[in-house]
């Protein structure tokens, strides 16, 4: 360890929201400057089980740990690392978030591909795929769910209380890890609780992967995986060979953030961050009623910061965004990213909502209506 | 240099992230283009709105809230981009890489992250790995997963030995042999990036020692070929290093400019430097009838043999703490774990010379009571 008397730093102050000032006393400044435990700072680690055991009281607790990550993003990473041989399968619902897929084309794992509904994840056809999967005569085994069960990522969809049940049945059924990626559960715009599939996980087969990014901070770097031991031991490891451990500032100020406010603190953080996130979105749906009808199609999200917009005439909306996006001052996701066979058109695309004023939203959506105007003439020209 | 024969299936299939490569048109977009393409949460709503850091010599570091939005919010990959043009600077000034222009830099989140990635790009099971011994344990973690045979090369005062290089790679034929012997100035060894005609360097450098381990901000310096390859994993993975310790790194070697920062690694370096010299005076009043050493030149950890001892595994982990002292046993260094070690790894970084002073000691007791137990389980054998 290097000596920390060396280290040229000596006080910290922050301001919060409010003008609240958070001092860091000289303890907390050394922690947050130096190496610390690779499954994190201990402080924060006995907070976030407090919280995780106050809000979803896992069935199986006592047999559960918990470890901070560098982002949720790199615990999944480093989960299917350790999950996936390349003969293995891996289920993951279609459209899905485009990283993970990423990270799957260099894994380069069997994928078994669950089309969605306006809950996510189809039962029927999730049965059904991974029985095609184990008659495949492929030495592999199904082995883990991916799913985005709140605001799914691209989709903005959540999944109800009894299609988890069903889904959590199917995953016992075949032995499957559940991956739960859910980093927009604290952006659910109304009252009603969906069980995470953390709190129905009787059988310790849940890694569930919570993010602090969409609520404190994305460019701090923290997130945390809760599971069981020996699967999080294997995150751990590679944790240790890598990163070392999570960066330290960033677990000390979110950890000092979460003691000064307390439960009420943070519930009151939520709400507020709820009802911003809540007039986006019904700023967003005004912009896309007022250019966008009769052109797209789009359900209305109950939460996070994204809206999936069908568009009606037009067969792939990849070159008309990508080429013509810029241009045209409107840029969205193509739908095809999300798709697991990215060869296919898809006439989908992802908006979010998060960042833009409703006057630019108004003057987004009128581009993206001239835009699609102009791709619908371009392909009656070129047929 | 053909970069692709080097790098695993794994590494080969990485694709770019487009939702991230599309972040990057925000940077050459016009003011009017309305960009709702990254999953970006709203940076007004994050609960910090400015903050301040005192340094150890008075001076301030403010971090304005436009600052404090840097700090918090997604940014690009690659790293914070004041800091990786300071950092590119830095790299061209200390070591004047002859292809600098091939060459790209990525800040990771800490250097042995940076390492870890250039490994898992590369090794694939059961592949040849060629390591001085003893190796960094952070390097031996990092392989052992991949089970890979080790090329282990003995070294002495100067580290690695090329006649013991030379004799390990011999059962290969390289299509050429270069003579890379070249006058070592006395006062700063040149790092191999300095020497790499060819382009076949990555270079990993650390803050850990200089100015925070706990920030966790490092970087890799290498051919743009490789170091995409690292870029597109962390794409996937951490995203990229923690961007307020990116903010702070940068701010300050801003406010030190070049000058601040060489006299900031020169008080770093006197500083370890008395403190070697204090470990050597423990080490010399208490350890020299029981164990050798060379004198390091730099960094900050004694490795000392033991030679009357056969392992030392068990006399540190079973027995060190009951006389109160604490060091590595070498054994954790070394290729192959299932040898006996005569070494140990002591490092002086943090202890105060009256420490050290007890320390070695406390050690010169454990050895000599070692050596009786050795002894008389010798005998009863």
């Amino acid at each position: 360890m290097p000596n920390p008397e060396k280290f040229p730093f000596r006080e910290m102050t922050v301001t919060l929201e409010g003008g609240k000032k958070l001092t860091l006393s000289k303890e907390t400044l050394s922690a947050g400057l130096q190496y610390g435990p690779s499954h994190g700072y201990l402080p924060f680690r006995n907070q976030l089980k407090r919280m995780v055991e106050q809000w979803h009281a896992p069935p199986r607790w006592a047999e559960s740990d918990l470890i901070v990550t560098v982002g949720n993003q790199d615990g999944i990473s480093k989960a299917l690392d350790m999950l996936l041989d390349p003969e293995d399968f891996i289920v993951v619902p279609d459209p899905c978030y485009s990283d993970f897929l990423c990270m799957l084309s260099s894994l380069a794992p069997q994928i078994v591909a669950v089309s969605v509904d306006d809950q996510g994840m189809r039962p029927d056809i999730l049965q059904s795929a991974l029985e095609k999967a184990i008659s495949s005569g492929s030495t592999g085994i199904p082995k883990a769910l991916y799913l985005v069960p709140n605001s799914c990522n691209p989709t903005g969809t959540n999944m109800g209380e009894e299609r988890r049940q069903e889904i959590y049945a199917i995953a016992q059924q075949y032995d499957l890890i559940i991956l739960e990626d859910d980093p927009y559960c604290f952006l659910q715009f109304n009252d009603k609780y969906l069980p995470s599939f953390l709190s129905m996980d009787v059988d310790g087969r849940v890694l569930r992967f919570d993010s602090f990014s969409k609520v404190v901070s994305s460019g701090l770097r923290i997130g945390f995986v809760t599971g069981p031991p020996p699967l999080l031991q294997g995150i751990t490891l590679h944790m240790q060979a890598s990163c070392i451990c999570p960066p330290m500032l960033s677990q000390v100020l979110i950890h000092e953030l979460l003691t000064s406010w307390g439960d009420e603190g943070f519930k009151k953080h939520i709400s507020d961050i709820c009802q911003f996130y809540k007039e986006q979105r019904d700023a967003m749906i005004q912009a896309l009623k007022t250019h966008l009808t009769g052109i797209c199609e789009w359900i209305v999200p109950e939460g996070g910061i994204f809206v999936w917009l069908k568009v009606l005439h037009l067969s792939d909306t990849s070159a008309m965004l990508l080429e013509r996006g810029a241009k045209g001052d409107i840029v969205l996701v193509p739908g095809r990213e999300f798709m697991v066979d990215s060869t296919k058109p898809s006439p989908y695309m992802r908006a979010a909502y998060s960042c833009v004023t409703p006057e630019e939203m108004m003057k987004g959506m009128e581009n993206l209506a001239k835009l699609i105007q102009k791709e619908i003439e371009l392909q009656s020209t070129h047929t | 240099m053909k970069y692709s024969r080097f790098l695993t299936q794994v590494s080969r299939n990485r694709q770019p992230s487009l939702i991230r490569e599309m972040t990057n048109l925000l940077a050459q977009a016009s003011p009017e283009l309305v960009f709702m393409a990254g999953g970006l949460p709203n940076a007004q709503m994050f609960p910090f709105q400015a903050g301040s850091i005192t340094l150890k010599d008075g001076r301030a570091l403010t971090i304005h809230p436009k600052l404090m939005m840097d700090c918090l919010q997604y940014g690009p990959t690659p790293g914070y981009p004041p800091l990786v043009k300071q950092l590119k600077d830095l790299t061209q000034q200390l070591h004047s890489p002859p292809r600098w222009a091939e060459m790209d830099l990525i800040v990771t989140a800490g250097s042995q992250d940076g390492l870890c990635k250039a490994l898992e790009m590369m090794i694939s099971p059961g592949d040849y790995v060629v390591t001085q011994e003893p190796c960094y344990t952070g390097t031996l973690s990092i392989l052992k997963p991949y089970k890979p045979r080790y090329l282990p090369i003995s070294g002495d005062q100067n580290g690695m030995c090329p006649e013991a290089l030379k004799a390990a790679l011999s059962k290969w034929k390289p299509e050429e042999v270069q003579d890379t012997e070249k006058d070592v100035p006395k006062d700063f060894p040149p790092s191999f990036l300095s020497m790499d005609v060819d382009c076949r360097v990555i270079r990993f450098d650390s803050f850990s020692k200089i100015l925070s381990s706990g920030l966790r901000i490092g970087y890799v310096t290498g051919p743009k070929p490789l170091v995409e390859r690292i870029v597109l994993h962390a794409q996937v993975s951490l995203l990229h290093a923690p961007a307020m310790s990116q903010v702070l790194v940068s701010e300050l070697l801003k406010l030190w400019g070049d000058e601040g920062f060489f006299k900031h690694t020169d008080a770093v370096q006197a500083f370890y430097l008395d403190q070697r010299n204090a470990m050597l005076e423990a080490a010399e009043k208490h350890l020299s009838d029981l164990c050798e050493w060379a004198v390091p030149t730099g960094g900050m950890f004694l490795w000392l043999k033991v030679p009357k001892i056969h392992d030392t595994w068990d006399m540190i982990l079973e027995r060190a703490l009951t006389k109160n002292v604490i060091l590595v046993p070498g054994k954790a260094f070394m290729c192959d774990s299932s040898k006996p070690c005569q070494y140990m790894r002591a490092a002086f970084s943090i202890v105060s010379p009256e420490n050290m002073d007890k320390g070695c000691k406390n050690l010169a007791e454990l050895i000599r009571e070692e050596m009786v137990l050795q002894e008389s389980n010798a005998s009863s054998d």
